[in-house]
């Protein structure tokens, strides 16, 4: 009987053990399932204004160390200030550079090279209008040369040469439509032309030379 | 002294008839203008003096004579052309329209070349219809010279002659036919 009951206490001991087990084992299996659902919180919107992995990593590491070591928080806010700093330095171009010693020289050499430019245009637009000014107030010699030849040449030519000129003028300008003159005309005028210009009058058109066959002209010799 | 050999084409310069009195008389053309002139110098168209000498044989007061294929301009012209010739024998100018070279006087010579060629074909085409031959004679002479020494494209383009290709072909006939 004592055995019986000895058996029995060893159980009732070995369950309750199980039971402490079964209770310690419970938040590992919470915590699991936490893990599992990270993933899902990733794609919640959180308060960084980047999208990038990167600046999500400290996220991870600190769900990850207040899993698994709640008590070391002070150390984890210190790498985690640590990750953030080096993630803004990894972002920002400008901040990757170290300080350039010769920064300064290189502005200085570039703000030197802007006012020479400058300074060079504006001294161009001053010789430009300096220019425009002498042309207006003194016209060139070649220009005075040309007007008084050409004023000379036109005194230099009589009336008659003038006149002569301008009834050229007035004949070349002006066309002659002989063909819409009366017939009798026309054989006339053709009459009155030398040998050569009925030639060449009758390769003018296929009336032309009809014409000039109408007159019935002798050509002898050439 | 030798005569000279142009002597013969020139015409004799008109001898002066016995001088009558001057009869001015109206001319109206064919856009309202009214000019005057003297009826010696109307003579020297046919047409006009066949008109004349109609209203002479009825005795009717001749006030004014109506040109209606004659605008104003080209009639001014044709009266100022008989007005210089109007001493001039109708018959000379008769019988020198058959001959090949027609001698143009100065005067007509710088009355015909000053005016472009636009209004001497007006000039021509008025003094057709009113049957001016002498008119028509020295017209017909300065045309032929502003032909002189032209090539075909040149008189084409002075004649106003068309291109072959822009003309319209009425017939299948070439050149051989």
């Amino acid at each position: 009987m004592r055995k019986k009951r000895e058996k029995q206490l060893n159980k009732a001991k070995l369950g309750s053990k199980e039971g402490s087990k079964e209770s310690v084992k419970g938040p590992m299996v919470e915590k699991k399932k936490e893990t599992e659902l990270l993933p899902e919180d990733k794609t919640q919107p959180t308060t960084h204004s980047t999208d990038s992995l990167e600046f999500m990593m400290p996220e991870k590491t600190d769900l990850k160390m207040n899993k698994t070591q709640p008590l070391e928080d002070d150390k984890t806010k210190e790498s985690k200030e640590e990750i953030k700093g080096s993630s803004d330095e990894e972002l920002g171009e400008v901040q990757l550079v170290d300080h350039d010693p010769d920064a300064e020289m290189k502005k200085e050499a570039v703000k030197k090279q802007a006012r020479e430019v400058a300074h060079q245009k504006q001294l161009a637009e001053l010789m430009e209008k300096s220019l425009e000014r002498s042309e207006s107030m003194n016209p060139t010699p070649d220009d005075t040369m040309k007007n008084v030849s050409s004023i000379h040449n036109e005194s230099e030519l009589p009336e008659i040469q003038k006149k002569k000129r301008k009834d050229y003028e007035l004949m070349a300008n002006s066309k002659f439509p002989l063909l819409n003159l009366p017939p009798e005309i026309i054989d006339l005028a053709l009459k009155s032309m030398d040998r050569l210009e009925l030639i060449c009058y009758s390769f003018a058109s296929k009336k032309a030379a009809k014409q000039v066959k109408s007159l019935h002209v002798l050509v002898q010799c050439l | 002294m030798a005569p000279k050999k142009n002597s013969a084409k020139r015409p004799q310069p008109s001898t002066p008839k016995p001088s009558a009195p001057a009869r001015i008389v109206k001319v109206q053309s064919s856009d309202g203008h009214i000019l005057q002139a003297d009826v010696r110098a109307l003579l020297l168209s046919s047409t006009l003096a066949a008109t004349i000498k109609g209203y002479d044989d009825e005795n009717k007061p001749l006030e004014k004579l109506e040109v209606n294929n004659v605008v104003g301009f080209t009639l001014k012209l044709v009266l100022e052309w008989c007005e210089k010739h109007k001493e001039d024998d109708p018959a000379i100018a008769q019988a020198e329209k058959d001959k090949k070279n027609i001698f143009i006087p100065s005067w007509d010579r710088h009355f015909l070349t000053k005016l472009p060629m636009g209004n001497l074909f007006d000039l021509i085409t008025a003094a057709y219809h009113l049957d001016i031959t002498g008119l028509i004679n020295y017209g017909c002479k300065t045309v032929a010279n502003s032909a002189k020494g032209k090539s075909t494209e040149e008189m084409r383009e002075l004649f106003g002659i068309p291109e072959p290709w822009e003309q319209p072909s009425t017939s299948t006939a070439t050149w051989d036919d």
